[in-house]
């Protein structure tokens, strides 16, 4: 045999031979793809698992999963219910509330859940001062909170807060005692916390599984005091985040994911609804668009100058155009579909005249409509600039000359920080951390959010603050709404922001995917209540 | 050579020290406040006064500064505001991932752009070297991000032959951590199942993270040989009857590599760069995600960590290409 033939012979013996051995593997490795009794959770995964240190849209799934809360909303429009408590009283100046604890409730170590781990749970809240804590330190102190027997838990506040049950969901109750023997240095366990989990929700972490921005797995804890709503639960959920928009369809179509997060974007629609394994649920949401006007430097804290830019903006052309009319209107502060929005507000509209009128009026009052100013788009979210480009477009048929810049969202958030540095004019989303118009009102135009990405209206009217104030310190929900309808109709006459839309949800979700509800707060989904088809 | 490499190692020190100061002046000067994504979208103004103080966020820059280079020299990376974990935990599960598909990249690179070059200098204005033309200029025009699209419609999709994203199959195990490699630990473990699965997901990202590094050194492979195919030793060579293709594989060649071999250390870093998008397209959990969060979120540590982490493989890597060049001829030295 000469020595080419020798090479030619062994190089294809090698290859064929790597080929058989090969095709064994792809059928094991195909085997181990059996998705039975797994969903596989294409949403975006939180920062870190610690419910009391994390507090956005990603978070929610997981606390809600792994946690438990003293309450959670039910409903829809959603309200705040019993979990953990059974029975509760509140004192005749609505300032001391006591619940009674259920007593059938195990953490995943198998610990009774009781009176000390609320305690201590609310008391870590305030002490991290992060998330949630923002909510409940106006009104709480660490002494305030007390177990008054291993059943009965007594919240003291500092002041009447009306949304007080309603911010109950907000703080998912820990295992005091697992999570004290993970503290180290004083640290709550936060950095324990951050990956591992110690609740009492119908799943649990698997142990070492997560990985931020990469991977979680969760297996069902069969003790959950509620039960689940199949014969046949989900077993194993394991959290795969897509990043990429095309890569994030393509998984879902081919079945590599079961669902994907919430903002499937309005031209990828069709493809998912023409899709025969994949379905798409358009769900109602909570969560506003608005551009936020700085109502403490000239020229927008002229009312005159605000009204004429609300009334430029091309609402019908952004939503109906743009958006494919994906969301709905939102006239006022408050999403229209919640008590307290007003149900006559008509707020603004598109109207070139109307803009001039108010235009003259502001330069009666001294303002100069040619000098320029700035609007803050937010890079990575498109939208914000396109509400920027519609806007600078019809101001300019008015004289008036808006510039654009980008910024990322965590430097646009910082410059909210100081009056000085704030944006002119800056478009975010307004998204519902509890289910009460304190979240649209309270906490983005209260003088205490001044300083905040939420206050960055720096809207000080003082009549308007006392309606606020007053609105948390009422109980009866008729007459809060009375008040809230109020404020949205004097915010919306001074034309405090330009308030564009409540969006809707749009997830991708495959049609093995069953008992699946939305969520009322980010990707809150009860996944005890799901189960898989095939 | 050892003083040459003392002397590397020391200038890698300087440039490693400008680096860390320069990424600590741009992460410091961009208005982000680190202490208000602590506090988190819901906090108020008093909540973010109380983090900014607690972690040292109102000292002066150049305090600060002073501190992290304290920090960093006694090997802690600080810990990511994001994430709440320590930055080397995470760099240490994430920096195999990327050198993984780097290097599975920059071999695909190699092995095939190099062979590339020499053919299409070989038969220089043929079909081949026609062909070659074509192929570089394309892998050099298209954006990686357009065809990994493309390769995942098409091989993951259409033809279901190639998983579509991520480092191994959702049901699938990772293997234990003995290097970080996947492909390496799975092979150590004798998990020949798991070794296919891998290759298989490294498959894609691979190519569309190869595919410009190709062209580039097929070009410059291509261009050296013409060059070195003019020169005498050639025409000598090929009148005293060498065989061409020994001739060419292994004289010229070797002659032609000295300018290639600087580009595949130059390629080396724009792979790692060049991660960023391919990353994010595939779900790869590596260092060029990790870094893309970090921007995006005004998460410093990561940042200033896999910044300083690059910048040392990029040293590394330029010393070895120093060190393959004298190598390859000897008449460079290591006195240059």
């Amino acid at each position: 045999m000469q020595r080419r033939s020798f090479l030619k012979a062994t190089a294809s013996g090698l290859v064929a031979g790597g080929m058989a051995a090969a095709a064994p593997f792809t059928l094991r490795h195909a085997a181990a793809q059996d998705r039975s009794g797994v969903l596989v959770w294409g949403g975006n995964l939180s920062s870190g698992l610690d419910p009391h240190a994390v507090y956005d849209v990603p978070s929610a799934f997981t606390r809600a999963n792994l946690y438990d809360s003293l309450y959670e909303y039910s409903g829809a429009p959603p309200s705040a219910v019993p979990t953990l408590v059974e029975s509760y009283t509140v004192s005749n100046d609505s300032r001391t509330f006591e619940f009674t604890l259920r007593d059938d409730v195990m953490f995943h170590d198998g610990t009774v859940l009781e009176a000390d781990d609320v305690v201590y749970s609310f008391q870590r809240v305030l002490a991290l001062s992060k998330g949630p804590a923002s909510t409940f330190s106006p009104v709480l102190t660490s002494e305030s909170i007390t177990a008054v027997d291993p059943r009965t838990v007594r919240f003291e506040l500092i002041e009447t807060f009306a949304p007080f049950l309603s911010a109950l969901p907000m703080v998912a109750i820990l295992n005091k005692e697992l999570v004290e023997a993970n503290t180290v240095d004083g640290d709550w366990g936060e950095v324990w916390l951050s990956s591992n989990d110690a609740g009492s929700g119908p799943y649990q972490v698997v142990e070492g599984s997560f990985v931020p921005l990469d991977r979680l797995d969760l297996k069902r804890f069969p003790g959950y005091f509620r039960g689940f709503s199949s014969p046949n639960p989900i077993e194993e959920v394991r959290v795969r985040p897509v990043k990429d928009d095309a890569t994030r369809i393509f998984a879902v179509l081919s079945g590599d994911i079961d669902t994907t997060y919430g903002y499937i974007r309005a031209e990828d629609h069709s493809r998912i609804e023409e899709a025969e394994n994949v379905r798409l649920s358009r769900e109602p949401a909570f969560r506003t668009f608005l551009l936020r006007m700085h109502n403490g430097r000239p020229p927008t804290n002229n009312v005159h100058f605000r009204r004429a830019i609300s009334w430029a903006f091309p609402y019908d052309m952004f939503i109906d155009l743009l958006l494919l009319g994906a969301v709905t209107r939102n006239p006022g502060p408050i999403p229209a579909s919640l008590w307290g929005s007003p149900t006559d507000l008509e707020g603004y509209s598109h109207n070139m005249e109307k803009a001039a009128e108010e235009l003259e009026l502001a330069k009666a009052d001294g303002v100069d409509i040619t000098a320029p100013f700035t609007f803050l788009a937010l890079v990575g979210f498109d939208e914000t600039e396109q509400a920027a480009q519609m806007l600078q477009s019809e101001l300019r048929k008015l004289g008036v000359t808006m510039t654009i810049e980008k910024a990322l969202w965590a430097n646009a958030s910082a410059s909210t920080n100081a009056l000085e540095t704030s944006p002119q004019i800056w478009a975010h989303w307004g998204s519902s951390y509890l289910i009460d118009p304190d979240n649209w009102i309270g906490q983005f135009y209260s003088r205490a959010a001044l300083g905040s990405q939420r206050g960055s209206s720096w809207y000080d009217d003082a009549e308007v603050q006392d309606m606020i104030a007053n609105a948390r310190s009422v109980l009866d929900q008729s007459q809060r709404e009375a008040i809230y309808e109020e404020i949205s109709r004097a915010m919306v006459d001074q034309a405090v922001d330009v308030w564009i839309y409540n969006s809707q949800t749009f997830r991708a979700i495959n049609t093995r995917v069953q008992g699946y509800k939305p969520a009322a707060v980010g990707d809150a989904v009860a996944l005890r209540e799901m189960w898989l088809e095939g | 050579m050892i003083s040459f490499l003392v002397r590397r190692l020391l200038q890698m020190v300087f440039v490693l020290f400008g680096l860390t100061l320069l990424t600590f002046a741009l992460v410091r000067i961009v208005p982000t406040d680190p202490a208000a994504l602590l506090a988190g979208e819901n906090a108020g103004a008093e909540q973010i006064e109380q983090i900014r103080a607690r972690y040292g966020f109102d000292r002066p820059v150049h305090e600060q500064f002073v501190l992290y280079l304290g920090q960093i020299a006694r090997g802690d990376l600080g810990r990511s505001l994001y994430t709440n974990r320590e930055v080397a935990t995470d760099l240490a599960q994430r920096l195999p991932a990327t050198m993984e598909l780097s290097l599975v990249a920059m071999g695909l690179a190699i092995g095939l752009g190099l062979p590339l070059g020499v053919l299409a200098a070989s038969q220089h204005r043929g079909v081949v070297d026609q062909v070659a033309r074509v192929f570089s200029m394309m892998g050099l025009a298209v954006a990686s991000f357009w065809l990994a699209i493309i390769l995942q419609m098409t091989f993951s999709l259409q033809l279901g032959w190639l998983p579509l994203r991520g480092r191994i199959a959702t049901m699938a195990e990772p293997p234990p951590d003995i290097t970080g490699f996947y492909t390496v630990d799975y092979l150590l473990t004798g998990d020949l199942a798991g070794l296919w699965g891998a290759l298989l997901h490294l498959a894609l990202p691979a190519i569309t993270l190869a595919l410009p590094g190709m062209a580039t050194i097929s070009r410059f492979v291509r261009s050296s040989m013409i060059e070195t195919l003019q020169k005498d030793f050639v025409d000598y060579e090929t009148a005293m009857g060498y065989p061409r293709r020994i001739l060419v594989w292994k004289y010229v060649l070797r002659n032609s590599l000295s300018s290639a071999v600087t580009q595949i250390g130059l390629l080396f870093g724009l792979l790692l760069s060049g991660s960023v998008v391919v990353e994010a397209v595939f779900s790869w959990p590596g260092l060029g995600d990790y870094i893309y969060n970090g921007i995006v979120t005004g998460d410093s540590n990561p940042v200033l960590a896999t910044t300083l982490l690059i910048g040392v493989i990029y040293a590394v890597v330029n010393i070895l290409v120093d060190l393959t060049q004298v190598l390859i001829d000897p008449r460079i030295g290591f006195s240059k």
